[in-house]
C-alpha cells in the first residue's frame, strides 16, 4: 500500500470511529458496496450526492440510529464501492438500489436522497414503491433543468479540471452557505473528511463513476409521468441558497406533484451536513406527519 | 454578490484582453453568419450578449441600424471606441443583462449573439428575450461552439495544460461548460424550437483562427470567455511558462515553422424565424 492510499485508509477510519455504525460490504448488483449500519427501529436508507461518499451523511448519523434503523451505501463507484461487474446507467443503479433495500431493510424503509442521490432516488420510488415507506429528496438533482448559477458553474469548472486543496476549497464554498461555520462546526473531523473525498476526488475510476452516473442519473430531468407514478408520500427538503439547484426547482415540484417543501434557510445545497441540527428537526417532522391515504405526486 | 454582478465581473475582467485578442478574430464568421441570416442594410438589428463588437461592428458596416447590449459596462465601452473609429453611426451599445432586456416586443428585424447568449447559464430566458423583442416574421440567430472534439484550439490548449499539468483532466462532459451546452447541432435545434422559432436551420461552418505565439493562443483563449480563464486560473507561473512553450511547440509543428499556425474550429450557425 502507498503511502496516499494509506494516508486515505487512516482518514476513512478516523471518519469511522466518530460514527454508531459498522461497515459491511455487499455485492449487489455487480457492484462491491461499501455500506454502513447502525441503530434500530425503523429502516432508513441515505444515498449521497455525485463524488461524495456515506460520510457526507456524518453529521446526521449519530441523531437517525438513536431512532431508526439507518443503512448508508457508497454509490456505485464512490467512496470505496466499486464497480465489478455493471453498466452504470439508471436501470441499473435502480436495481442496485433495489438489492440494496432487500438485502438490509425487513419492512419498507424511509428512502433519503441527496442531489445524484435524490435523482436515483426518485428513479427508484416511481419504479419500486411498493418497497418503500416514504421518500425525501434533498436538494435533489433529476426533477429539473441543471442550471447552476455562474459563481457555481466556475468553482465547478475549476474542481473538475484539476481537483486540487485550493479548487476543492472553493468549490465548497460555491456549495455550501457558510463553509467556514461548517469547518468550525465539524473540528477535529474536517481534516481526515477533506482528505479522504479529495483523494476520492483524484481517483480516477471514482471519477468515471461520478461522471457516468451524473450523465445517465443525475443530469437527465426525470420524465414528469415518471414522478406522477410515485406511489409513497414525498417530502422535498431544500436549502434556500442552493446554487446548484436552485429553490425554483422544488417550488415548481412541489406546486405540481403537491409534496411538501421544507425550506432551510442559511443552507447551500446540502442542508443535512450545514445546519444538521434543523434539518434532523426538519426531517422528524415529516417522517411523523400521518399517511393521510392520497400518496405520491398526483394532485 | 448577486448572480448578475457575478457576471458582470467575470466579463468586466476579461474585457481588454477581449477586445484586443479575440473580438477581431470574430469578425469574418459574423459576416457570414449574417449573410446567412439575410441582413440587408437598413434592418433593426439587436446583437445581444455583444462583448466589443465582434459582430455588431460587421452587422453595422453592412448598413443596418445595431443596438448591441452587454452585461459588462468595460465591454460596451470598448464597443463605443470601436463604432466611433469606423465611424459607425449606425450602431449604439448599451448596458443590458441579456436574460432581461429593458426592450420592446416585437421590435428588430434580426436578433442575434455570436458566442455570447451560448453562454448563459439560462440559456432558454435568453433566447427567449431575443424572440420576444424579435418582430413576427423576422429572424433569432445564434452562433456557438460546436462538439469539444472538432474545436482544434481547445485540443491544443488543453493538451498543452497537460503536458505542463500531467493531472490536469480536462473538460468535464456532463454537465458540459456552458461555452459547449448546445454544442451539439440537434440540442441547439430544440433550443431554437423550444423558444417558439419555427423555419430552423442549424447549419456547420469553420471559424478558422490564426496564431503567432503560444503566449498570443494563451490570452486569445484565457480572455474568449470567464470559463476559459477559471480551467487555468490555479496554475502556478511556472506551469503557465511550461504550458505557453508546449503550445509554441504544437503551433510551429502545425505551421511547419513559417507564418501563422491556422486552426479550424466547428461552430454551429443557428436562425430561427419568429
Amino acid at each position: 500500500m502507498s503511502i496516499q492510499d494509506q494516508q486515505t485508509t487512516d482518514a476513512r477510519e478516523r471518519l469511522l470511529t466518530e460514527l454508531p455504525v459498522t461497515e459491511r460490504r455487499l455485492q449487489l448488483a455487480g457492484v462491491s458496496t461499501a455500506v454502513l449500519e447502525g441503530g434500530d427501529g425503523p429502516p432508513i436508507v441515505l444515498l449521497h450526492g455525485p463524488g461524495e461518499s456515506a460520510f457526507w451523511w456524518m453529521r446526521v448519523i449519530p441523531e437517525l440510529v438513536t431512532t431508526h434503523r439507518v443503512i448508508v451505501p457508497d454509490l456505485p463507484g464512490h467512496g470505496t464501492s466499486e464497480v465489478t461487474n455493471s453498466t452504470l446507467d439508471a436501470d441499473s443503479v435502480v436495481t442496485w438500489l433495489g438489492e440494496l433495500v432487500e438485502q438490509t431493510c425487513p419492512t419498507p424503509p424511509t428512502l433519503i436522497g441527496h442531489l445524484l442521490g435524490g435523482a436515483i432516488a426518485a428513479r427508484f420510488a416511481s419504479d419500486r414503491g411498493d418497497r418503500l415507506q416514504r421518500l425525501v429528496l434533498v436538494d435533489a438533482l433529476g426533477l429539473g433543468r441543471f442550471r447552476p448559477s455562474a459563481r457555481f458553474a466556475f468553482g465547478l469548472l475549476r474542481f473538475l479540471v484539476r481537483p486540487t486543496d485550493r479548487a476543492y476549497h472553493r468549490f465548497l464554498g460555491q456549495c455550501l452557505f457558510d463553509r467556514d461555520g461548517l469547518i468550525e462546526g465539524m473540528g477535529d473531523t474536517w481534516e481526515p473528511f477533506l482528505a479522504y473525498h479529495l483523494d476520492r476526488s483524484r481517483t480516477p475510476s471514482v471519477k468515471t463513476a461520478m461522471r457516468t452516473l451524473m450523465k445517465e442519473v443525475g443530469m437527465p430531468m426525470i420524465p414528469s409521468e415518471t414522478l406522477e407514478r410515485i406511489p409513497v408520500p414525498t417530502t422535498l427538503i431544500w436549502g434556500r441558497d442552493d446554487r446548484a439547484i436552485r429553490l425554483g426547482v422544488a417550488e415548481d415540484a412541489s406546486a405540481r406533484y403537491g409534496w411538501p417543501l421544507n425550506v432551510i434557510d442559511d443552507a447551500g445545497d446540502d442542508p443535512k451536513l450545514e445546519r444538521p441540527d434543523v434539518f434532523l428537526r426538519t426531517l422528524y417532522t415529516a417522517l411523523e406527519t400521518p399517511d393521510d391515504g392520497e400518496h405520491g405526486g398526483q394532485r | 454578490m448577486t448572480e448578475q454582478a457575478t457576471i458582470q465581473e467575470a466579463w468586466t475582467e476579461i474585457a481588454p484582453g477581449y477586445d484586443e485578442y479575440v473580438t477581431p478574430s470574430n469578425m469574418a464568421l459574423a459576416e457570414a453568419a449574417l449573410q446567412r441570416a439575410r441582413l440587408r442594410s437598413g434592418m433593426r438589428m439587436l446583437d445581444v450578449a455583444a462583448g466589443s463588437g465582434g459582430l455588431s461592428i460587421p452587422a453595422a458596416r453592412a448598413g443596418a441600424q445595431v443596438l448591441a447590449t452587454d452585461i459588462s459596462p468595460a465591454m460596451v465601452e470598448r464597443l463605443e471606441a470601436r463604432a466611433r473609429e469606423e465611424g459607425l453611426t449606425n450602431l449604439g451599445a448599451r448596458v443590458m443583462d441579456g436574460q432581461a432586456l429593458d426592450l420592446e416586443d416585437d421590435t428588430f428585424d434580426v436578433a442575434a449573439s455570436q458566442f455570447g447568449v451560448m453562454l448563459f447559464p439560462d440559456l432558454p430566458r435568453g433566447l427567449s428575450e431575443m424572440t420576444r423583442v424579435t418582430k413576427p416574421g423576422g429572424r433569432v440567430v445564434l452562433v456557438t461552439m460546436g462538439p469539444p472534439s472538432e474545436v482544434e484550439f481547445l485540443g491544443f490548449f488543453l493538451g498543452a495544460v497537460k503536458t505542463a499539468v500531467p493531472e490536469f483532466t480536462g473538460l468535464p462532459t456532463d454537465p458540459p461548460p456552458l461555452p459547449f451546452q448546445v454544442s451539439d447541432p440537434e440540442i441547439l435545434r430544440e433550443e431554437l424550437a423550444d423558444a417558439g422559432l419555427t423555419d430552423i436551420r442549424v447549419e456547420t461552418a469553420n471559424h478558422r483562427l490564426e496564431f503567432e505565439s503560444g503566449t498570443q493562443m494563451w490570452d486569445w483563449v484565457t480572455a474568449s470567455n470567464p470559463i476559459g480563464a477559471e480551467m487555468v486560473a490555479d496554475l502556478t507561473a511556472e506551469q503557465k511558462a511550461a504550458a505557453q512553450k508546449a503550445l509554441d511547440n504544437k503551433l510551429r509543428e502545425r505551421s511547419g515553422g513559417s507564418g501563422p499556425a491556422v486552426l479550424n474550429n466547428s461552430v454551429n450557425i443557428g436562425i430561427g424565424t419568429k
